[in-house]
């Protein structure tokens, strides 16, 4: 949110759903599934950690909602198909998002910088690239960097491009 | 920083209801175009937003035993209603009136045939002869205090439903249909004849993937159709007895199913709404179910001709009780647009400022997987007493599951936070409880620890507005980079790394983000 006083002050607020886990405990019960890491999506034997970058891909998750969003509330939101189906769909939807193929850039939002959405999936899409090259997702590739995916997914990139 | 505390369910609900939102017949009057804004946001068996993609919609699990006896549910959702007797003697009126007898009969008739166009007309025939029954006898009483039972097609109200041979209705007691707010009504869902020739809950779906208008004025669901059934409650009641009125369990189920789907878009947009009635018919069987934020429970079958009286009555008492399924009393849902005043100390026991609600910030939207509602507040000192809270404030609203740590860990943050220095997170100034699940109507019948949920309140600062309404560019850019910058960003490093909240506590004055987060 945004500060009524000061509109360069950013505010977050919700906490109602943070909640102390363990390990062995899953915070995704708190996290709604529009804005949920495709990696934390996934359906396979790989643990699920739950990382920093995860929140980094949320932020631009909710930046695309933003920017997809439409003027007119009767008309479904393009991105719809992120919280309207199963886990499954939404993380490949999210891939194509990723990848750039969806949606069209025309009908985005003048107010969100574009620029700051696709510098990011950038990121995440180089970086998800690195992960499935590595084979984790087979059981492979001991030792790759998976908190920050091979370097490719990082707070100072992520700030680097939102400051330009 | 004060703890959260919970209130005295009773207490707090009369408070609730005779201050909390006070709102008079004038005021409603003067908010005409809310209606209209509902009428956007209407249900309809084969919205996509009701239904979702067809291919994910999963083979109904079998019949839950979620059912009770009829006698049970009039007994415990309906039947408590102070002018019960007047229900009685309504109808009985309309039971014996010639004109409900024909319509009857005609109906009847039709649902023998199945699958007729002309069924939808004749039950709205049916419930149109029950309001203006109703209505005459509460004109030939001269009694203007009693609301009077209306009905209304969601077809007639601006909505774009094209389900051939379904119908959705909306019902209420009011005395001004054009003031009327249909937002509390309880819902009316037919589906053809009992042979299963009408509409299946998969054809909703694969209609409106097909169709991109109806996409239009729709709002999503907020569950899948497995996810619907799974939040059955566990009550254990008797075997449906659907054999004797001739529907096949699965037909049932598909009633049971979209009537649910569409109290469930009901009440995740009405986070205020504890609860909504809801019938089905289908053939000349009628199936009532009481849904809430935790599940649904729904009675067994009646039969629209052999149990008349009982039909009538269950949807009168239906039409009545539905103010009653707010926290609001009357119901008001559109009470943020109008000033409302409340004292503090009623609802947080550490303040002593009377608030005044003085607009709706946020309102839930289907993305939402636990819906809220924002309102600004106005705090006002009492006489001789200081602020115990900030002048200009945020009231959040919102179920959450009571067995959450939510709130003592929203008001560690918060409290955490600002001892820190750490800017750019909201200072929760109060949280309280104002009622539970388990408490409301289905008290007597119980619900699982696991399942109840709770009505929370909060109280915060500063007051915000969201980020996705902000109009200049600048502004976005600004506001949201600030998220990212400082002590904040440091400290969400720490918040994903120890996972836990507690970790904050122990959080050095000027704590590093670790090295390992940085570029390699």
């Amino acid at each position: 949110m945004v500060s009524r006083d000061d509109p360069d002050y950013g505010v977050l607020n919700g906490f109602h759903s943070v909640s102390n886990t363990t390990a062995a405990q899953s915070p995704l019960k708190a996290c709604a599934q529009a804005f949920l890491a495709v990696d934390l999506l996934r359906n396979d034997e790989r643990p699920a950690v739950f990382w920093y970058r995860h929140d980094l891909e949320s932020f631009l998750y909710v930046l695309a909602w933003m920017a997809y969003r439409p003027q007119d509330e009767r008309t479904v939101h393009p991105l719809s198909g992120w919280w309207r189906q199963g886990y499954a769909a939404s993380r490949d939807l999210k891939l194509q998002f990723l990848k750039g193929h969806f949606p069209p850039d025309d009908i985005s939002s003048p107010i969100v910088p574009l620029h700051w959405i696709t510098g990011i999936r950038g990121l995440f899409r180089n970086g998800y690239g690195t992960l499935e090259e590595s084979g984790l997702d087979r059981g492979g590739s001991i030792g790759f960097d998976e908190e920050t995916l091979r370097g490719h997914v990082t707070y100072e990139r992520f700030l680097q491009i939102i400051s330009t | 920083m004060l703890p959260a505390s919970d209130i005295d369910v009773q207490n707090e609900a009369r408070v609730l209801s005779t201050e909390f939102f006070q709102e008079t017949a004038a005021t409603r009057l003067a908010n005409r175009s809310v209606e209209a804004i509902f009428t956007q946001r209407s249900v309809t068996p084969k919205s996509p937003g009701t239904t979702g993609p067809a291919k994910t919609i999963p083979e109904p699990p079998p019949d839950p035993a979620s059912i009770i006896t009829f006698p049970d549910f009039q007994r415990v959702f309906l039947r408590y209603l102070p002018k019960w007797n007047m229900i009685n003697a309504e109808s009985q009126l309309v039971q014996q009136s010639p004109i409900f007898k024909l319509h009857l009969k005609r109906y009847k008739r039709l649902a023998a045939l199945s699958g007729d166009v002309l069924l939808q007309d004749c039950l709205h025939d049916i419930l149109s002869s029950i309001q203006s029954l109703t209505l005459r006898a509460n004109n030939s009483s001269d009694n203007i205090a009693q609301p009077n039972v209306i009905f209304r097609r969601i077809v007639e109200s601006g909505c774009d439903v094209q389900a051939p041979t379904s119908v959705l209705f909306e019902c209420g007691t009011e005395r001004d249909y054009d003031s009327y707010d249909w937002r509390h009504a309880i819902l009316f869902f037919q589906c053809g004849g009992q042979d299963g020739t009408g509409p299946h809950a998969t054809d909703f779906e694969q209609q409106a993937a097909a169709s991109k208008s109806h996409t239009l004025g729709r709002r999503g669901s907020t569950k899948p159709a497995a996810e619907l059934f799974s939040a059955f409650c566990t009550l254990q009641g008797p075997q449906d007895s659907s054999a004797q009125t001739g529907a096949s369990s699965a037909r049932i189920k598909e009633l049971r199913l979209g009537l649910h789907r569409c109290a469930s878009e009901i009440l995740h947009f009405n986070p205020m709404r504890k609860s909504a009635l809801g019938v089905a018919v289908s053939g000349m069987s009628a199936y009532f179910g009481y849904f809430d934020h935790a599940g649904a429970i729904f009675a067994s079958p009646i039969h629209v001709e052999d149990d008349a009286g009982v039909f009538i009555n269950a949807i009168l008492s239906a039409c009545s009780a539905g103010g009653r399924r707010y926290f609001t009393n009357p119901p008001c849902p559109d009470f943020v647009y109008n000033p409302v005043t409340l004292h503090s100390s009623r609802l947080f026991d550490h303040l002593n400022d009377t608030l005044t609600i003085t607009g709706s910030i946020s309102s839930p939207s289907e993305e939402d997987s636990r819906p809220f509602h924002l309102f600004s507040t106005r705090c006002v000192p009492k006489s001789g007493v200081g602020h115990t809270s900030p002048a200009d404030a945020m009231l959040d609203v919102r179920w959450v599951p009571c067995s959450d740590a939510g709130a003592t860990n929203m008001l560690d943050i918060s409290r955490l936070t600002e001892s820190r220095g750490i800017a750019h997170i909201a200072r929760v100034h109060a949280s309280a409880t104002a009622c539970k699940l388990s408490q409301c109507e289905r008290a007597e019948l119980g619900l699982s620890p696991s399942l109840d949920l709770v009505f929370r309140i909060t109280l915060f600062s500063p007051p915000c507005v969201p980020l996705h309404v902000v109009s200049n560019q600048q502004h976005f850019k600004r506001a949201f980079v600030s998220l990212f910058k400082g002590r904040l960003s440091k400290w969400m490093f720490r918040m994903h790394t120890e996972n836990s909240v507690s970790a904050l506590r122990n959080l050095p004055p000027d704590w590093p983000a670790p090295s390992r987060y940085q570029s390699p």
